[in-house]
């Protein structure tokens, strides 16, 4: 019989190619993978068979990730460019997805119009919206693609012992692992074995003469029967899984993932975490939710049994940690390793099968006929309707996800970056973008520079990366302590990965920057601007790598195409003969176990109300508690909320619709207020949390106490805020707190400071800088330095003074030694520093030595953030000598350093002084660096702190600074002998540059402390951070 | 007779073949080397040949300097000659030959390439560091490289000649190469400037280079104040000034040198200002203190000069103040502030309340003042105790007020 063309596969491959193949080119560049895979496939188009990439991590193989979909596009980016390869990848992938739903189904429905039916609701589910359009899973949507067409040939094979089955069974699944090497791994579990079960079903149903006939007896009878096609089937499977990606096992092997978990969403409890419950649960489930019930009746039959027991282990294995089953189920370090959602997508893709069969019934089948003569035509109609509306509105909601609530910064021109990195050589170091989100893998994938960090995380390798739960450097600000202090410890040591440009994307991010010694070069036409650190060695010519054997290089370029090749010519063959019907195809026997569609059961339907009815009522209860949780002016709590709210999201407007209406304040008023201020606190904090007490309530009035903590770039900070709250017309408002009253000095003023600008002089041209061009490096003294222990922790601390006629960037490294000249540590000086230092000016600085957070697996993870918790680094050694090099280089840039101290009040606890800006440059962050002398006026420790509020020009700014008790500060080693500048001999400069130099001056200008320990002066320096220089 | 005949054969075969060794031998000694120069000047054609009267096989000629190595075929006409390419002829330094024939060495000699001095020579010159301190101690280092047209390095004690501008004054100093190199260590003026340098070898002259002559550290210096009043009001900026700043040779000291005041207040206490100087001078600011005070002022550039210590005395501008207690005791007014003047204190002026409880500091708060005045207020949700005591501090005056009531109004 010659098979007619299902409309319904036809229709559907028709809006699938449409409707996706429009919404990619808005959607694909802004989800989380795709671009990943582009960066991928651009290595292969310039390298197909060279493994290593040095772009990303200091170098990693990309033989972590099956690599077919990236040659794919590799090869056709060779025809139109890599995105040109990607969009036809995800059309393709598009296709096959549709028509691999539409096979599946026809294998389990056994009924051409569900399938039909099933393969138009695939195309359109949310499940599957959502893997393409919001996660851009390329490999994963074509490696369970190409699983779905693997099924009937699986059943084909088993079922009737065909070798042709077999061969193109294996070829398919040759082409999925390839693709996607999880997919066919937990397919084999979760789709292939209830598979077989079904097979083994419908052996012992040919047997008998009815379903009911068929007993666990028969059901082994059969099992053993069709045993050795399964072995048979189950042991090449295996060879190929093996063998198809062999480079990628072997590497595995070499490089077993050792890292800490990264935190992902799809493991967070859905109740609480409620946009993860959104996102992995709802999403993909959609309207599924509402025939739970009856896919659960239908694949608990006996025929589906095995589909049954798998798609119930999915579901529950979806729900991430909600429920502690997954935890149990899969054991701890699965549970962290695995990502959780792609059981939920599995599950959804199971259920299409029944999906399709339900809407057939539904439509023209039992289920129409039943509803229809039980509740009339018109409720039929109704509720046909609402499925449908509520089935593409969850599909709409889904794809336009990504434009309400963009997952990603928004598109950043790369042009002005490329441009930047191939001038004057600048990709001869590594650079590092910071507010990127995932397109820093279409700027790698643009430029020859190396970056430190990547956007793949199972191949990072550098220990600073993997022993933290840091997906990337580049967001590091959503990843509290763990962000911060990786990305600190980049920064601080930047020569060590040769990294010398930042470009960034957040301002977030410039404290750190400038606190840990960076300077900003210039912005670029995009708004990136770009930071740069001084005295970094270019990379050298030839980088290190781990080489593979040529054999694993060759297998891992060729067979992955060859897997295609091999497979479309065995399964072409057959649509070959269809098409000129060379040989009328048989039907296959899969076609034979055709259900019952005439008598849809009455309790079902009865249980499919009452679920829906329960699900309707769970989701009015959300929206209630929803509505409660967030109507902003329904109860004290929510308003105080919903203020710090748009402070924090600087809503400046909506924070003022909050304040008492009866308050004098105007909103231009309130607007100038806030505008004024700046400091840490209120331009680069992010609000983590609040906690509103009620102090007292009445009716109309209330007083609370508002507990904020605060993340920024440098610290953690708790603030507490009183607030008296009113109750006007039902609506509760915040009464305004009071603002600096102070009158500066001066209206109009004047200032003369000196401004520095260096440039080579020589014609513009290509060449690297010429040896003319560079300035000689300023001459530094180190005036003292000495080794510390405290609490088990070893700091160097001491004072430099730039004593050139130039102003001079710092840079200061410092390693420890034992009495055996073995070296113990190394380390760079962070923020209890000044790095950039006018002629003649000193500075404290403190030293300390930062090991690799958590390296030592025993360690726990602290739970909380705090950025002054560092990881002293654990020596096996006692240090005793230490080693000070310091480098200057001419610096141009923030040298501001009009801020006075005015005022100072000591007590023995604390020292509570005002400091005044007197100059002409707002200043952002101030910052405090004290240093403690012992009796002898000889420094023996430094701290510092950093100001929470900035100074405006002509004003005041209070401090409150608590004195360091003296635990136990031990002097280890005092010398100069090991201190070098610009490598010289410290003693032989200080000789040259200022023999007489009068050692009185810094201790004349010491301040006493009337203290009973060892600390019994100090001295208050001032380091400025200007956010927006003039 | 068959015997003779073998002999025969064997004594025919042994003439035979030393015949032909012979004429081998001969042939190797044929090889006679004509050109006798053994010094060739760098640039000019450079070949080497040779005579023979074998003209079976051809030899070639495998050259080896210190730039390369190759092997020559020969032009044959009447004499065998090798030309050698200009690559090597360019270099000065020893070229090694081999004559080779049939892969074994038959003659080797060498030639040597000197530099071409007469043609018109380039000069590579290198100084360094490019800023120096003035004085005697600092100095620039000049290395000049002077080479022939193909960058060969002139021989020893070729003359060179180094031009140092400084002001009015141009040098000229004559040095003679040595090991391939001329220098010359350029010590520092007393007056800051910049050097301009060149260098000179054979006509050929250099661009001019230039080392900028910083000015050394700077001697002590003297400093005065400067405001419009000297009352302490909190509102206020007093300027305080260096004299022209200069070195121990009357430079004045680089732009952006940092001063930085030490200021010691009549509590001991040590405020802070500091400036970077312009042409010399630095101009720093402090806020007047808010309460009468006497200042010692000293500046300081660290370890290298120290200036005279001034002295400023700030009047106080108020006695006292009023404190008036409201709305049951619970909002305190402080005011009004009046400046020295009777006029009302410029908005901002600093007040602080320290709450006592059974003699023991509760909190303390601060607050600045707004049209002379400043309100605190003590609310019964935070301050539950029956009385309190109260310290008000304002413009360095003090004011205690004890056992402020709470209970009955509590009750």
């Amino acid at each position: 019989m010659q098979e007619k063309t299902n409309k319904y596969l036809i229709v559907a491959l028709l809006i699938g190619v449409i409707f996706h193949g429009t919404t990619i080119f808005f959607t694909l560049e802004g989800t989380y993978d795709a671009l990943i895979h582009l960066f991928f496939a651009e290595h292969y188009s310039n390298s197909w068979f060279e493994p290593w990439s040095y772009k990303w991590y200091t170098g990693f193989t990309v033989m972590g990730y099956p690599p077919l979909v990236h040659q794919s596009i590799a090869i056709l980016s060779y025809i139109g460019g890599l995105k040109f390869g990607m969009f036809t990848v995800a059309l393709i992938a598009i296709i096959l997805f549709i028509t691999g739903s539409y096979r599946f189904s026809l294998l389990i429905t056994a009924n051409r119009k569900a399938a039909g039916y099933a393969a138009i609701l695939a195309t359109l589910s949310s499940s599957f919206v959502e893997t393409l359009h919001i996660f851009g899973q390329l490999p994963s949507i074509i490696g369970v693609s190409i699983l779905m067409h693997c099924l009937p040939e699986i059943y084909l094979w088993i079922k009737t012992g065909k070798y042709k089955y077999l061969f193109t069974s294996i070829s398919l699944l040759a082409v999925t692992v390839t693709s996607h090497h999880v997919t066919p791994i937990f397919g084999m579990i979760f789709f292939i074995f209830p598979l077989i079960g079904m097979v083994i079903m419908d052996h012992s149903r040919d047997q008998v003469n009815s379903m009911k006939e068929v007993t666990f007896k028969i059901f082994l009878r059969s099992f053993f029967q069709l045993f050795k096609r399964i072995i048979g089937f189950g042991g090449l499977s295996l060879l190929v899984i093996i063998f198809c990606i062999l480079p990628y096992w072997v590497n595995s092997k070499a490089n077993p993932i050792t890292q800490v978990p990264i935190p992902h969403g799809s493991r967070d409890n859905f109740l609480e975490v409620t946009s993860s419950g959104l996102v992995f649960f709802i999403i993909p489930w959609g309207i599924l939710l509402f025939i739970l019930p009856y896919i659960y009746y239908r694949y608990y039959s006996k025929r589906y049994l095995f589909f049954g027991l798998s798609f119930t282990l999915l579901s529950v294995l979806g729900t991430g940690g909600t429920t502690p089953i997954p935890l149990k189920m899969l054991g701890e370090t699965a549970f962290n390793i695995l990502t959780l959602d792609r059981f939920t997508l599995w599950a959804s893709i199971m259920a299409i099968p029944m999906f399709g069969e339900f809407t057939y019934r539904f439509i023209e089948g039992d289920l129409k006929d039943k509803l229809q003569s039980k509740f009339g035509a018109v409720y039929h109609r109704i509720l046909g309707a609402s499925l449908a509306g509520l089935f593409i509105i969850i599909t709409a909601f889904t794809i336009t996800l990504g434009y309400f609530r963009p997952s990603q910064p928004q598109e950043i021109k790369m042009l002005p970056i490329l441009n930047f990195l191939s001038q004057d050589q600048h990709d001869h170091w590594r650079f590092l973008p910071l507010g990127f989100g995932d397109q820093i893998a279409w700027l790698s994938a643009q430029t020859n520079a190396m970056t430190v960090d990547g956007n793949y995380h199972s191949a990072r390798r550098l220990p600073e990366l993997t022993t933290r739960a840091v997906e990337r450097l580049e967001n590091s600000k959503f990843r509290g302590i763990e962000g911060i202090g990786s990305l600190q410890q980049f920064l601080t040591v930047p020569e060590k990965y040769n990294l010398k440009y930042v470009f960034s994307n957040d301002k977030f991010y410039d404290p750190i920057l400038y606190f840990c010694g960076w300077q900003r070069l210039r912005q670029l036409e995009n708004g990136i601007m770009v930071w740069e650190k001084l005295n970094v060695p270019p990379l050298s010519k030839i980088l290190p790598k781990d080489d593979v054997p040529k054999f694993l290089k060759l297998m891992w370029g060729i067979i992955p195409l060859l897997t295609v090749v091999i497979a479309f010519i065995l399964n072409i063959q057959m649509v070959w003969y269809q098409t000129l019907k060379i040989k009328i195809k048989e039907s296959p026997p899969f076609l034979r176990f055709k259900t019952d569609y005439s008598n849809f059961s009455k309790y079902l339907i009865i249980i499919l109300h009452v679920w829906a009815l329960f699900l309707i009522a769970i989701f009015f209860f959300g929206m209630y508690l929803f509505y409660v949780k967030n109507t902003t002016q329904l109860s004290p709590e929510n308003v105080v909320n919903a203020y710090y709210d748009a402070l924090d999201f600087k809503e400046f407007e909506r924070a003022h619709s909050y304040l008492d209406p009866d308050s004098d304040i105007t909103i231009s008023q309130y607007m100038l207020e806030v505008s004024v201020t700046d400091g840490i606190l209120s331009s680069y904090a992010k609000l983590d949390s609040i906690n509103v007490n009620i102090v007292e309530q009445t009716e109309n009035t209330a007083k609370i106490i508002a507990n904020t903590q605060w993340v920024t770039p440098l610290e953690v900070i708790d603030k507490t805020y009183k607030h008296e709250l009113i109750k006007v017309k039902n609506k509760w408002y915040v009464k305004p707190s009071s603002y600096d009253l102070d009158i500066p000095p001066d209206q109009l003023f004047s200032d003369n400071i000196p401004e520095y600008y260096n440039h080579g002089r020589r014609r513009i041209t290509t060449q690297q800088t010429h040896h003319e061009d560079i300035l000689k490096q300023p001459v530094l003294e180190i005036l003292n330095a000495s080794l510390i222990k405290y609490k088990d922790q070893y700091s160097i601390v001491g004072e430099i003074q730039n004593i050139d006629n130039v102003p001079a960037d710092v840079v200061l490294k410092g390693t420890l030694y034992t009495d055996e000249n073995i070296e113990v540590s190394t380390f760079n000086a962070k923020y209890v520093i000044k790095h950039k230092l006018l002629p003649k000016e000193v500075t404290s600085f403190r030293l300390d030595f930062e090991g690799i957070a958590w390296l030592n697996p025993n360690e726990k993870v602290p739970e909380t953030f705090n950025p002054h918790e560092f990881s002293p680094i654990t020596l096996e050694h006692q240090p005793t000598k230490f080693n000070l090099q310091c480098a200057g280089n001419v610096a141009i840039t923030d040298l501001y350093k009009k801020i006075a101290i005015t005022n100072l009040e000591i007590d023995d606890e604390h020292i509570e002084g005002t400091l005044f800006n007197y100059g002409i440059q707002e200043v952002t962050i101030p910052q405090l660096i004290v240093s403690y002398y012992n009796k002898d006026k000889e420094i023996i420790w430094v701290e510092h702190q950093f100001l929470r509020e900035g100074v405006r020009v002509q004003r005041k700014q209070y401090f409150d600074y608590p004195l360091q008790k003296n635990d136990s500060i031990e002097v280890i080693n005092s010398s100069l002998k090991n201190c070098f500048v610009n490598g010289l001999p410290n003693k032989s400069i200080s000789e040259k540059v200022v023999p007489n130099r009068n050692l009185n001056h810094l201790k004349e200008q010491l301040q006493e402390l009337k203290s009973s320990n060892e600390f019994q002066f100090i001295k208050i320096e001032l380091n400025s951070y200007v956010g927006n220089p003039n | 007779m068959k015997k003779t005949k073998n002999i025969l054969f064997i004594v025919v075969l042994f003439l035979v073949l030393t015949s032909s060794y012979a004429q081998i031998a001969q042939a190797e000694n044929n090889y006679k080397l004509i050109t006798t120069t053994k010094n060739f000047i760098a640039g000019t054609n450079v070949s080497i040949s040779f005579t023979s009267n074998n003209t079976l096989n051809s030899p070639s000629l495998y050259i080896k300097s210190a730039y390369s190595r190759t092997l020559l075929s020969p032009i044959i006409k009447n004499n065998i000659t090798f030309n050698i390419p200009d690559v090597f002829s360019k270099k000065a330094g020893i070229i090694n030959w081999s004559l080779i024939l049939n892969g074994e060495i038959i003659a080797k000699n060498y030639i040597e390439i000197i530099p071409n001095v007469p043609t018109k020579n380039l000069v590579e010159t290198y100084l360094g560091p490019r800023s120096i301190q003035a004085g005697n101690r600092d100095y620039t280092m000049l290395v000049i490289i002077p080479t022939d047209k193909f960058d060969n390095p002139l021989p020893q004690n070729s003359a060179v000649k180094s031009h140092v501008q400084f002001l009015d004054n141009i040098e000229y100093t004559e040095l003679k190469t040595n090991n391939l190199i001329a220098w010359q260590n350029i010590t520092s003026r007393e007056k800051s400037g910049a050097l301009h340098i060149s260098s000179s070898s054979n006509n050929t002259t250099t661009n001019e280079l230039t080392t900028v002559i910083f000015p050394s550290n700077p001697i002590n210096f003297l400093i005065h104040a400067n405001s419009s009043h000297n009352f302490a009001d909190g509102n206020e900026l007093t300027e305080l000034i260096t004299s022209e700043i200069k070195d121990e040779f009357g430079n004045i000291i680089s732009d952006g040198t940092l001063v930085e005041f030490n200021i010691r207040n009549s509590k001991n206490i040590v405020l802070k200002t500091r400036s970077s100087t312009l042409n010399g001078i630095a101009k720093a600011k402090i806020l007047h203190p808010d309460h009468k005070d006497l200042w010692r002022i000293k500046g300081y550039v660290n370890g290298l000069a120290e200036s005279n210590t001034i002295q400023l005395a700030f009047k106080a501008i108020i006695d006292d103040f009023d404190v008036t207690f409201s709305e049951e005791n619970r909002k305190i007014t402080v005011g009004p502030l009046l400046s020295f003047m009777d006029q009302l204190i410029p908005d901002g002026a600093l007040v602080k309340l320290h709450i006592y409880s059974k003699n023991k500091l509760v909190e303390t708060k601060s607050s600045t003042s707004f049209k002379g005045f400043v309100k605190f207020y003590i609310s019964s949700e935070f301050y539950k105790e029956d009385s309190y005591s109260f310290k008000i501090k304002a413009l360095g005056v003090s004011k205690n007020i004890d056992q402020i009531n709470y209970a009955k109004l509590n009750k």
